[in-house]
């Protein structure tokens, strides 16, 4: 059944090269029955063993506790992406591709299956950072994310040439941790390239900023959700984690550059486009801090990403059709807007305030004094840029623009504000589930036993 | 308490509903709920512990509590009715209204918590509400907007870091738990700590080094939002001080320094000192009003902070007492300024002049309050420095004495030329036909200046809720008996002195009224050397008014461009790798090269 | 020590990118890196004395060099193939715009256009 999640969306794109201009029909429909598909049917723990070759051989999908909520949030985000961006014909089969290779990105068990969606995803992602006639940034991008892949391949080819298997679950539990840690390094650098990490996520600025309410939108939120499953996956879960110190370090170094960085910029989507690199920046920091196995700072940090990911979605949307004109006559979208930047900074009672103040308190009793002073002086940085674009658009003296955001965005952009709002008012909706979340992905036993049904 | 909170929040809803119908019902809903609010909190008993939304024992109401929520409660009040009128002229009325509420919520919230986090939160909800309102006013207010969130938040985040290595500590975040356990901690862990939560205090009333936010948000808000932020979010600020310096045992927990006064109270003197030299001197070069004044509460920021530092049974109850002195006298300040512009347009005090004569109620507004603040007899400005001063001259701190001194004869200075400028002096000819301020707004004036000289004359209620304060906080509280006020060095009797100042006044006025009166002239009806004045406009003194004061500091340097270049350097470094990012792909192959270099020589 | 050509062919795509001007050198560049990957990985499932993984008469008994490789480098090659042909486009789009393919008249030309 979960294949259904991979197969019918490709199924359907086929149709669409078929009938381009169904497109913008189909996608919301792809990714709505993605959704009923999860909420409905499919429940936790479900493994697939695609072709029936038993798990250790082949490849198997599975759905357990921690990709189920990835999984419910990215479909949530592609099909609110559906209805928001405004995009053509022929990039509405891109993006069921994308979902379908998103969907097997987090279904995954098997190496070399990851890199063939990573390549997938990536390459939707080359031709959407070339919307907007960006091209010279989206060839840059290509030309580093390649590079990229072919190191992950040597990652994962590693990994199978001392386990003698791609699955990852039995090739994570074969190998000695030395050598995992040699080949995760490989990954890791590939990993580090898409999160958006400085500086190896300098690609980012140039790509975010092309002023198309898709590019930045679907970058930011759905590919960055699917990459910090992954890296989870990848290094809680099956490999152990590679260099925490060193990720950590660079992590934090980059955070502090790119709200410098922010700072500076005139137009409002290169500054959020920092913004979000410092927002993945300050997750990796986070899931890199304090000892393996922390469970409270990986449920801070799931939150502060949901938060990220949801308000860089409206912060996007509204740059992409207003491309920095004021809010005087778009007020749902200027209120948007301001919730959005209030929960990012983390004013209370958002979704953003707890957040930080969980991760704070996480890591404080996880002894890391380090990492909050650098939390708390990159928020003080954010609150001055983000309140200041925010009192310039708010009382911006242009005369009337021809800018306005059509109605779907607007009930899109609204509710996800609201939404942030509200969980700011009942946390306990989301820390149950990213609680839930952290307790599993470290349980490399139970994804085990999973898989292999008690053992080859 | 929690029903007053949760008044306060759907009477925000309800007055931005409201003000879209009719933008003076806003502020009705907001001086009903203060009114309401001011009732409840006087008959309110100290010491209850109430549960905030199920979350069990996070409020309680101390004296403390009381004391700065009637404070506040009186000039949210006096907001509310003189915006009745004034909302006319505010650029979005509908939102000003509902966050004014929302403000008023987040300080009540504040003074009534009794868990670090809960205050947090309600500190952040007073900014947020207060930070939206300020650009409402004139051009300037966007970029004051930045320089108040960036130093505000300065200032809390500090305070958070502060509770959370309180709480790794401790495991509880209620303040006065904590209170009884930090005096055994190492004084390294002391010091940072308590610095760390003073900071918050330190930023949000303007203390030096955080004080220059002041003078642009203060200076450039909407006119009566500036006598809600001077008289009274500031006093959230020291309202933080006093409970630091009051709840955790600051005299056993840091050395002795000098004659009893210990180190840590020491060094907060000293940063109000230098507050009350950079306010005073500041004050003094401004020509925009509104930003004077907004330098004068520096100064007065300054005076608190001594007066709780010191610690001392006189000096504690007189920083207290001036905190509801400052609060009302900016408050009269600030609401006759907005008058004054509510009628004429400008706030320059060089394009003004001569409104005694078709604005007597503002002008008398005003000059209370700036009697009040000099610290003149009978008002009540009076007492608290009077306070201040006895304690500081028996504790022997003979240097701080002297930066008051000079503090308080500054403070005439400064407050004399608007005065001179905006009242006095010839009326101008476009404002000839200026009338008085709506009744309206008058009315909130005269009650404020009224409540001045009452607790000039009978300064006992107020000292009973100061008392309080102190026997809740375990330290020996002011002696006082009837009128008369005793401290270590002497007395003061406030109805004698009230006596003579009305007898005085009296055969003055009597004198006036008796005598024949000065023929008045209009300025053209003069000569200058044989020539005639046609464009009077020129000699109206107020221009480069201490000018020959100015010119003894003309060099000195401005702490506002030291912070301007401070983010000038960070924005030099963003601006450096904008420009990595801007380069080519080979560039950022380049950088991989160097990273992955180093992971592996780490490795090895 | 057929590892060593690849690591040589991978270390002379990486200077490609790093050195080249021509946008379309460092395309070329990036196909270099991919080949070299995927000689890698073929040579990694090489054994000594082994056959081709093809039943035949002449390999009665499975004496066969690891096929998996094989079947990755397919994927892989498949894969560089599309980004190949992504990237030509991308620089079509690029000569459009800014007129060639060369780094630094390019960002003489976005500085003119901006």
């Amino acid at each position: 059944m979960i294949a259904l999640l991979v197969a019918v969306p490709l199924a359907f794109a086929f149709v669409t090269v078929a009938l381009p201009k169904l497109s913008k029909y189909i996608f919301p429909l792809v990714a709505l029955f993605n959704l009923a598909l999860l909420i409905g049917f499919v429940h936790p723990s479900q493994v697939i063993e695609v072709g029936k070759w038993p798990a250790a051989y082949g490849i198997v999908l599975l759905l357990d506790n921690v990709n189920y909520p990835f999984l419910i949030m990215v479909n949530l985000i592609l099909l609110a992406v559906s209805i928001s961006a405004t995009f053509e014909e022929k990039i509405g089969t891109l993006l069921i591709v994308l979902t379908a290779s998103i969907n097997g990105l987090l279904l995954t068990g098997d190496f070399f299956n990851a890199y063939v969606f990573l390549e997938i995803i990536s390459a939707v992602a080359y031709i959407l950072s070339a919307q907007n006639k960006n091209s010279y940034a989206a060839f840059k991008y290509l030309i580093f994310g390649a590079v990229a892949g072919t190191l992950y391949l040597i990652g994962a080819v590693s990994m199978y040439v001392y386990s003698g298997t791609l699955n990852m679950a039995f090739s994570g539990y074969i190998s000695a941790p030395e050598y995992a840690q040699i080949a995760g390094i490989f990954m890791l650098i590939a990993m580090l390239v898409e999160l958006k990490v400085l500086p190896l996520g300098l690609w980012a600025p140039d790509v975010y900023s092309n002023g198309s309410t898709l590019t930045p939108v679907v970058l930011g939120s759905a590919i960055t959700l699917a990459m910090f499953y992954f890296y989870s996956r990848v290094f809680f879960n099956v490999l152990g984690s590679v260099k925490p110190y060193l990720v950590y370090i660079i992590a934090i170094i980059s955070i502090v550059l790119a709200q410098l960085a922010a700072m500076k910029q005139k137009t409002l989507g290169r500054a959020l486009a920092y913004v979000a690199i410092a927002g993945a920046s300050t997750v990796l920091a986070a899931f890199s801090a304090g000892a393996p196995g922390d469970e409270k700072i990986i449920s801070a940090s799931l939150v502060y990403l949901l938060n990220d990911v949801i308000a860089l979605f409206v912060l996007f949307t509204v740059f992409g059709y207003l491309k920095g004109k004021g809010f005087k006559d778009n007020f749902v979208a200027g209120v948007a807007f301001s919730l959005t930047s209030i929960s990012l900074i983390g004013f209370p009672l958002t979704t953003g305030f707890w957040a930080k103040l969980n991760l704070i308190s996480a890591l404080f009793e996880a002894g890391d004094k380090l990492l909050p002073i650098f939390i708390l002086s990159s928020t003080i940085l954010e609150a001055g840029y983000l309140i200041k674009w925010n009192v310039d658009l708010w009382y911006s003296e242009d005369e009337n623009s021809e800018e306005y955001v059509p109605f779907g965005a607007q009930i899109v952009i609204l509710l996800f504000a609201l939404a942030l709002v509200v969980f700011g008012f009942m946390p306990n909706l989301i820390t149950d589930q990213t609680d839930k979340i952290a307790s599993y992905v470290f349980d490399f036993s139970t994804y085990f036993d999973t898989i292999l049904k008690g053992g080859m | 308490m929690q029903s007053l909170i949760l008044y306060l929040g759907i009477g925000a809803l309800v007055g931005y509903f409201l003000s879209k119908i009719n933008k003076h019902l806003g502020p009705i809903v907001l001086f009903v709920l203060s009114i309401y609010a001011l009732y409840v909190v006087w008959q309110m008993p100290t010491g209850t512990n109430e549960a905030l939304f199920g979350f069990g024992d996070v409020l309680r109401f101390t004296a403390l509590s009381k004391y700065l929520s009637i404070i506040s409660l009186i000039v949210f009040a006096s907001f509310g009715f003189f915006n009745i009128a004034w909302i006319s002229k505010a650029k979005r009325p509908a939102a000003f209204n509902a966050l004014s509420i929302l403000t008023l919520l987040g300080t009540l919230g504040v003074f009534f918590s009794s868990h670090f986090i809960v205050l947090y939160i309600f500190w952040e909800i007073a900014v947020l509400a207060s930070l939206f309102i300020v650009p409402m006013g004139k051009e300037e207010s966007k970029k004051a907007t930045v320089w108040y969130i960036v130093i505000s938040s300065i200032g809390t985040y500090l305070f958070l870091y502060g509770i959370f290595m309180l709480y790794s500590k401790y495991s509880t975040f209620d303040i006065f738990e904590i209170g009884k356990y930090i005096q055994n901690e190492t004084v390294g862990f002391k010091w940072a700590v308590v610095l760390l939560l003073l900071a918050a205090g330190i930023a949000k009333s303007g203390i030096f080094p955080l004080h220059v936010w002041l003078r642009n948000v203060h200076g450039n808000a909407p006119d009566t939002f500036s006598a809600v932020l001077s008289g009274q979010l500031v006093k959230m600020g020291s309202y933080l001080i006093a409970l630091v310096l009051s709840v955790f045992p600051i005299a056993n927990m840091f050395a002795e320094f000098y004659n009893g006064v210990n180190i840590l109270s020491y060094v907060l003197i000293w940063l109000g000192n230098i507050s009350i030299l950079i306010g005073t001197l500041m004050a003094i070069k401004q020509n925009d009003m509104k930003m004077l004044i907004a330098y004068s509460t520096v100064a007065n920021g300054g005076y608190i902070l001594i007066g709780l530092a010191t610690l001392h049974q006189v000096g504690y109850a007189g920083g207290l007492f001036h905190i509801i002195n400052h609060a009302l006298a900016a408050t009269m300040i600030f609401l006759s300024f907005a008058a004054v512009v509510y009628r004429t347009g400008t706030t320059k005090i060089d394009e003004l002049g001569g409104l005694i004569h078709r604005m007597p109620v503002t002008f008398v507004t005003y000059l209370v309050g700036i009697i009040s603040l000099a610290g003149i007899p009978p008002t009540s400005g009076f007492i608290s420095k009077w306070m201040i001063f006895q304690s500081l001259v028996s504790k022997g701190m003979f240097v701080t004495e002297m930066f008051v001194f000079i503090g308080s004869i500054g403070s005439f200075l400064y407050v004399f030329r608007p005065l001179a400028g905006v009242f006095l002096g010839q009326l101008k000819n476009k404002d000839k036909n200026v009338k008085e301020a709506p009744g309206v707004m008058q009315i909130p004036m005269i009650i404020l200046t009224a409540l001045t000289v009452l607790w000039g004359v009978f300064p006992q209620q107020v000292l009973v809720w100061i008392t309080d304060v102190q026997k809740e906080f375990g330290m020996k509280s002011f002696e006082f008996e009837g009128t008369v006020l005793k401290t270590s060095m002497g007395y003061w009797d406030t109805w004698t002195v009230f006596v003579m100042f009305a007898v005085g006044f009296t055969i003055a006025a009597v004198i006036y009224i008796l005598m024949p009166k000065g023929k008045k002239i209009p300025l053209e009806d003069q000569y200058t050397s044989g020539e005639f004045l046609h464009n009077y406009d020129l000699y109206h003194y107020a221009t480069k008014f201490y000018v020959f004061l100015e010119r003894e500091y003309e060099g000195h340097p401005s702490f506002e461009d030291w912070y301007l270049a401070i983010v000038n350097a960070m924005k030099g470094i963003g601006k450096f790798i904008d420009y990595l990012a801007r380069r080519t792909a080979s560039a950022y192959l380049f950088w991989t090269a160097v990273v992955l270099a180093l992971i592996m020589w780490v490795r090895w | 020590m057929i590892y060593y050509i690849s690591f040589i062919l991978i270390g002379i795509g990486l200077y490609g990118i790093v050195s080249q001007k021509n946008l379309l050198k460092q395309l070329v560049a990036l196909t270099i890196i991919d080949t070299a990957v995927n000689i890698f990985i073929v040579s990694l499932g090489y054994l000594q004395g082994a056959e081709a993984p093809i039943y035949s008469v002449i390999t009665p008994v499975a004496n066969f060099v690891d096929p998996l490789p094989q079947a990755l480098v397919l994927t892989a090659i498949v894969i560089g193939v599309g980004t190949l042909a992504m990237a030509s486009m991308l620089l079509i789009h690029i000569h459009e715009k800014y007129g060639s393919v060369d780094v630094d008249e390019i960002c003489s030309a976005k500085e003119v256009i901006e």
